[in-house]
């Protein structure tokens, strides 16, 4: 691994962490920002987290047979860990958004979805540079440049479950009138 | 178990749902959840909606 690449890595890291301390210091300061969630949600929300939880449980057990005991090494450990949370993450934002929990009350969610495909786009994007490059398959390995692409894939699925789920709404709306 | 009650209420007042929901400070959806059955909402909401519907909790919750 370069030098350019390791202090690019470290750069970003700490951009994103000062990104996120500025968030959390502007929504605590007038809580206007911060997401409200009313009983229903909060429920739903819990047992989202729940079925993540168990999910990732589930993906670390079957990632330690398959690397330990049946010796099927095709991805490096930082990439599969990677991608055992993305899933996690996915099925705890999918359960959320089949029941109507993941948006708070006031956020839009055109704005989200948005969002979501553009920042999946940008990681897409960035994983078919480092294919083109040559850079995701090193001595047979899936390397770490795979967590662009699995964080791409992750903000669709998330972003299309949210365009399903709003054009559901609006159509319920419609029929309600 | 649906809540027809809490629905004839609702439309009594010429609320939709959203409006209703807005006025309880909850989502639509929960709203709609109550209304179909499909949730039990806690006492703390249920007086919430019977102020908004100027209902008693006995006409619009109890079974």
């Amino acid at each position: 691994m370069s030098q350019a690449y390791i202090w690019g890595a470290i750069v970003g890291a700490a951009f994103g962490i000062a990104l996120l301390v500025a968030l959390l210091w502007v929504t605590k300061s007038d809580g206007s920002l911060k997401g409200r969630y009313d009983e229903r949600q909060e429920l739903f929300r819990g047992r989202g987290y729940k079925a993540g939880f168990f999910t990732f449980i589930g993906y670390c057990i079957l990632y330690a047979v398959l690397h330990d005991i049946a010796e099927v090494r095709v991805i490096s450990a930082t990439a599969a860990m990677f991608a055992g949370i993305c899933l996690s993450v996915s099925v705890y934002a999918c359960y959320c958004i089949r029941h109507d929990s993941y948006l708070a009350l006031n956020e839009k969610p055109v704005r989200i979805i948005v969002t979501f495909f553009l920042v999946s786009l940008l990681n897409l994007g960035i994983g078919v540079y480092h294919f083109v490059q040559g850079n995701m398959v090193e001595d047979g390995v899936v390397s770490i440049t795979a967590m662009n692409p699995i964080c791409g894939l992750m903000m669709v699925v998330v972003a299309f479950a949210m365009l399903f789920r709003y054009r559901s709404e609006r159509r319920h709306l419609e029929e309600e009138e | 178990m649906k809540n027809l009650r809490m629905k004839a209420a609702r439309a009594s007042l010429d609320l939709s749902q959203q409006q209703l929901a807005d006025l309880v400070g909850v989502s639509r959806q929960t709203i709609n959840a109550i209304e179909k059955g499909d949730y039990n909402p806690t006492i703390r909401l249920c007086i919430s909606i019977c102020k908004v519907l100027e209902r008693t909790l006995d006409e619009l919750f109890w079974e």
